[in-house]
């Protein structure tokens, strides 16, 4: 909302500069989104002839000039201006004259010669966002005259209104504010002047007629008739108010109507009498398919959703919204009906939604305009057509009007006030204040207000509401801080960002770089290597555009992109994770559930050099960090087999089962999904279910002895067929159970056709035993190991060399 | 002779060699000798295979012990010449790279996530979480948004097709936790949240908000402002100060924006504060009765306030990234810089 200053002080005495104004607004909770300066005059500026102008005899561009100000000697000054001819009166501002904080006009010297002031520019004066050269001012601007006293200056702010706060929608409200928010109240307020003399005789029931057919979407209907209107330009002061808002003048008719909308925040509309048909006007819905071709032509198909201003036969206007183009101001129109009116808000907006059509008009309506209001701006436009379009008011007006405003009532306690504001005020003071925003204020019983609220504020529904208005009134910057209370909000056990938390941490600790990427993609990337179909995907009924159409079902499809980003600004050496929300419909799973990629690719130590920085990072990698990871979550029994995914080369995939759940996947990506990525080494991706590893809650750890005697190691290498892994043969030595076994380690690894045979390889374990009551015989710890390897042999026909 | 003797010979040799090895070239030289993948041990084990299948046990003894003999003998000689670190000769070159081990790096918005849980942990908030796809009713209706509010719009909110939506603000969760429990109530609601923006320098379909709330008796607009008071000081510095701004949300009243002084002026005006010398940094008020009503609690009883803020651009503002995008490339050049 725009408000001119100038305007703004027809209503009210501003005792704050446009700057000034908008802060101590501000701090009362009307916000501003720019302040545009239309002329800021410095003290020292004043009228003054030029004498005489001659070239400057150091530099083309520039003149010297005397100019007089109507007494003493007249002044030399150096001047930049192409138009600073002999007889122009300007302004000068003379020496002392101060333009902002940080320029001052002082005595100097422009090349060599010498300047006892500046004669202005309109841009200087900030009355113009440009100019070519000096202010010329009129030849009878009487010399020495402040320039201030002679050319008028305004500031226009725009104001950014909550929608709680129709009101501010107008000039009057705002001035309304001020007049809170400066203490001078509803008493120092100036409502414009709205006389009206009817023609004698001429009554408005007898030129015209409204019904309203549907109360509850027009609760107040008022209608004047003004004849004889003289269509025509607008006068001076009007156009540029109008301007200064950034509304084009049209007519003088169709001016008054947008003035008194900009004045009191009703709009208006003027119908063409002669064109209403029958005279008559019908507030109704529209017929089911009813059309109505708007003034700008545009041709509205309607429902009865939308509400419709008819004469007898016709729509005339959709209500609220816009006009029609048959029944509008001509230039021939003489007779002018006046609408003014208030309509449902609820019914108005969706009109305006349905058809696009967001108006000046629509935009009040939507947000609510005051009953009582509607006639007074009526009679306010009606009376401007009388001064300004010579037009004659018929007699009365015709106000269908069912519920009139009844002022509602609200108790608030001064103990509630203080308590919810952490402040100590008086009753005296909050009735003060109350009363200074034009409400109405008596004590109802000790300690309470009864507060009336006008029709301009229908925001104001509960005592909370009031607590609002006193301490935006008082001022928020008197709430003191009060000490911040460590008061505990519950068990930490309760708190629920430890699970993402900690795997953020611990994947940071293993080296991981942490990306964070949008929740919705298209379905070609939320399909491909994720192993969803379409049906299962969770699709946005309106998404910005297809590119971002479903939720994302993995946190792949996006890392992959991370990856190949990277790769293409020169980040080959890549280690990366996610933690986030994916989505997905399927019976397995939870609609909506945290889950963690993480992925490798590129050099092992990128930072060293030689063999060791050709080293690149391969599945072992990943797995490592997978296993620490479980590690330092503690989780024992986990347990890692071949597994297929969509995602992953077949051959390189694996899973990893807590207690027979599965919580990851992980291995080497398809060439499929890394096609154009340019990868220079492999890359290799996990998926873990978050939710389910977390479920895996280690007991608190309890203290095991430390071993008191040695250990014997023994190892072995053995023979066996290729396909056998070396988890099936871990998982063998462990299966025998051997009392005495404390560990078994792979050590080695082979294959080679002419040494072992095809199909073979060959392995070998270290075996540690030691016993926890004694030191441990060779003996022992040679049966033992024999005792193994003979079951290895039964069990799994592996050989020993 | 019998293998056994040979490979006690061979023990026995190797500990004189080492006994007189001179520098740490000659360790390694006998290291290869003896040890090595064609030494004189692997060599004489090469000759198992002849050996009768009984002898084999006994054998295997003596070769462990000549194997293990021969390793101390090279950790002796190793520990006399002046440690395993010893290079021959040369000394080490310490500005060659080091082998990294390095950390990851938490993404700045993650980070600034982080951080400001912690504080308000530290005022005994804690944590609670709700869906990212909510309900109509826990994202509006409760929170006493009119039916017609502007934000509601399909335009401005993602819907599915089932009527539910991708949650515009984590307050939400709020309603989820009133709820759930009897006040008091002292949470914080870190999370992703949604609007139908075109993603440009400072909007994206998704970003993260951090919600607060605190219920219980007699808490006052003065509680509010000294918490985030003292959040403002933890988060950002010493110096910081905040003021309030009326506003209007549909879920609390009074409303309030709050600013933090900016960070890079001072309070003394620059660009990035638009020369106000104020950042708005958070949106807050006490609790409108309405959305008590909305969960059950007495307004008479229970008074509260809440407050939201946006992550990213507190991550921006902090680290001085000029567009939003930046913090969704994860490029790892800007990421390393965090």
């Amino acid at each position: 909302m725009k408000t001119s200053v100038a305007w703004l002080k027809n209503y009210v005495d501003i005792p704050w500069e446009p700057r000034e104004l908008a802060r101590r607004l501000t701090g009362a909770g009307l916000e501003v989104e720019g302040i545009v300066l239309l002329g800021v005059i410095p003290d020292g500026v004043v009228v003054a002839e030029i004498l005489e102008r001659k070239p400057h005899p150091n530099a083309d561009k520039l003149s010297v000039c005397q100019v007089s100000t109507g007494s003493g000697e007249p002044l030399q000054i150096v001047c930049g201006a192409p138009n600073c001819d002999a007889g122009k009166r300007v302004p000068l501002a003379t020496i002392g004259a101060k333009f902002g904080d940080d320029f001052t006009i002082k005595k100097a010297k422009l090349r060599g010669v010498e300047s006892n002031g500046m004669m202005c520019s309109a841009k200087e004066l900030q009355m113009s966002e440009a100019s070519d050269g000096l202010l010329i001012l009129p030849a009878d601007a009487p010399l020495g005259a402040p320039l201030a006293s002679i050319v008028s200056t305004d500031a226009v702010i725009d104001w950014e209104v909550t929608p709680n706060r129709p009101d501010w929608l107008s000039h009057i409200g705002i001035a309304r504010e001020i007049a809170a928010v400066t203490g001078a109240g509803s008493a120092g307020l100036r409502p414009p002047r709205a006389e009206l003399t009817p023609a004698a005789g001429a009554k408005v029931t007898a030129a015209a007629s409204v019904e309203v057919r549907d109360a509850e979407l027009c609760p107040r209907y008022t209608a004047r008739v003004i004849r004889n209107v003289k269509v025509g330009p607008s006068p001076e002061w009007m156009r540029r108010a109008l301007e200064a808002v950034g509304l084009r003048p049209i007519n003088n008719v169709v001016d008054i109507t947008n003035y008194v909308m900009l004045e009191y925040g009703q709009p208006l509309h003027t119908f063409d009498l002669a064109e209403l048909k029958g005279g008559k006007i019908i507030v109704r819905r529209a017929a089911p398919g009813e059309t109505l071709t708007l003034l700008d032509g545009k041709e509205l198909k309607l429902t009865p959703e939308n509400l419709l201003i008819a004469d007898a036969e016709r729509g005339v206007a959709l209500a609220g919204v816009m006009g029609g183009l048959h029944s509008g101001i001509g230039d021939s129109t003489k007779d002018v009906l006046l609408e003014s009116a208030a309509f449902n808000p609820s019914n108005i907006r969706a009109t305006a939604r349905k058809h696009g059509l967001g108006t000046d008009s629509s935009h009040r309506f939507e947000r609510g305009v005051s009953l009582e209001t509607v006639d007074t701006a009526g009679r306010r436009a009606a009376a401007l057509l009388c001064e300004l379009a010579g037009g004659e008011v018929l007699e009365g007006v015709i106000d269908l009007y069912a519920q009139p405003y009844r002022p509602a009532v609200i108790e608030c306690r001064t103990a509630r006030i203080n308590s919810l504001l952490g402040l100590k005020l008086e009753q005296a003071e909050i009735a003060g204040i109350l009363a200074r925003l034009g409400l109405g204020v008596a004590e109802s019983a000790p300690g309470v207000l009864a507060v009336s609220i006008p029709h301009f504020r229908l925001d104001l529904k509960s005592e909370i509401d009031l607590v609002e208005e006193v301490v935006r009134i008082h001022g928020l910057d008197k709430i003191p801080e009060a000490a911040s209370t460590a008061r505990s909000g519950g068990s930490f056990r309760d708190d629920r960002h430890t699970l993402v938390e900690a795997a953020r941490n611990q994947l940071v600790g293993l080296g991981l770089d942490e990306i964070v990427n949008y929740s919705m993609l298209p379905l070609s990337t939320a399909t491909a290597g994720t192993g969803m179909t379409e049906e299962e995907l969770v699709k946005l009924a309106n998404p910005i555009s297809a590119e971002s159409a479903y939720m994302r079902p993995s946190l792949l499809p996006f890392m992959l992109q991370t990856v190949a980003h990277n790769i293409a600004h020169g980040n080959p050496d890549l280690g990366l994770f996610e933690i986030g929300r994916v989505f997905a419909h399927t019976p397995r799973l939870p609609e909506e559930r945290w889950q963690a990629c993480l992925a490798v690719t590129g050099r092992r130590h990128p930072e060293r050099f030689g063999a060791e920085r050709a080293e690149t990072l391969d599945f072992y990698d990943l797995k490592g960090i997978l296993d620490g990871w479980l590690a330092d979550r503690r989780i024992a029994g986990a347990h890692v087999e071949p597994a297929a995914h969509p995602a992953f080369v077949k051959g390189a995939c694996a899973r990893i089962t807590v207690e027979a759940e599965e919580v990851a996947v992980f291995g080497e990506i398809v060439p499929e999904l890394t096609k154009g990525m340019r990868l220079r080494t492999p890359l290799f991706a996990a998926l873990v279910e978050l939710e389910k590893l977390a479920a895996f809650q280690p007991p608190v750890a309890k203290y095991q002895p430390l071993p008191q005697y040695p250990a014997t190691t023994r190892d072995v290498a053995m023979i066996v067929p290729e396909t056998l892994s070396c988890g099936e043969i871990r998982d063998a030595i462990r299966g025998e159970k051997c009392a005495f076994l404390e560990n078994a380690e792979m050590f080695d690894l082979f294959a080679d056709e002419k040494a072992l045979g095809p199909g073979k390889k060959s392995l070998a374990f270290s075996l540690t035993y030691r016993r926890d009551d004694r030191t441990l015989t060779d003996d022992e710890a040679t049966a033992a190991h024999e005792a193994i390897k003979a079951a290895l042999a039964k069990k799994l026909g592996v050989t020993y060399r | 002779m019998s293998l056994a003797t040979d490979l006690e010979l061979l023990l026995a040799e190797a500990e004189a060699a080492l006994a007189q090895a001179a520098d740490a070239a000659s360790v390694e030289a006998a290291r290869v000798k003896y040890l090595g993948r064609k030494g004189r041990l692997p060599e004489l084990m090469a000759g198992l295979g002849a050996v009768p299948p009984a002898e084999k046990p006994e054998l295997g003894r003596v070769a462990n012990k000549v194997k293990n003999g021969i390793a101390a003998a090279l950790e002796t000689a190793t520990e006399r010449l002046g440690g395993a670190g010893c290079h021959a000769g040369s000394a080490v070159d310490v500005t060659l790279a080091g082998r990294r081990r390095r950390l990851g790096r938490k993404h700045p918005i993650s980070q600034v996530m982080d951080d400001t849980i912690a504080v308000f942990r530290r005022m005994g908030f804690i944590v609670a979480e709700g869906p990212e796809i909510e309900t109509v009713y826990h994202n509006f209706d409760a929170l006493n948004t009119p039916d017609d509010h502007p934000s509601r719009e399909p335009q401005d909110t993602f819907y599915f097709p089932d009527g539910r939506i991708l949650r515009t603000q984590t307050s939400p969760v709020q309603i989820r936790v009133m709820k759930n429990i009897k006040p008091p109530v002292r949470i914080v609601c870190p999370g992703r949240v949604f609007r139908r923006d075109t993603p440009d320098a400072t909007h994206g379909m998704n970003f993260h908000q951090i919600e607060g709330l605190y219920v219980d008796k007699n808490v006052s607009l003065a509680d509010l402002k000294g918490t985030l008071a003292t959040f403002a000081r933890e988060l950002l510095g010493e110096d910081v100060k905040i003021r309030f701004r009326p506003h209007f949300f549909p879920f609390t009243e009074p409303s309030v924006e709050c600013d933090f002084s900016c960070i890079m002026c001072g309070g003394k005006g620059c660009r990035v504060c638009k020369h106000s010398g104020w950042l708005e940094i958070a949106g807050a008020g006490m609790v409108n009765p309405a959305v008590f009503r909305a969960v059950g609690y007495d307004p008479e009883e229970w008074t509260g306030y809440a407050f939201g803020m946006g992550i990213e651009r507190i991550a921006m503002i902090r680290h001085r990234i000029n567009d939003l995008r930046l913090l969704y490339e994860n490029n790892t050049k800007f990421l390393h810089q965090f």
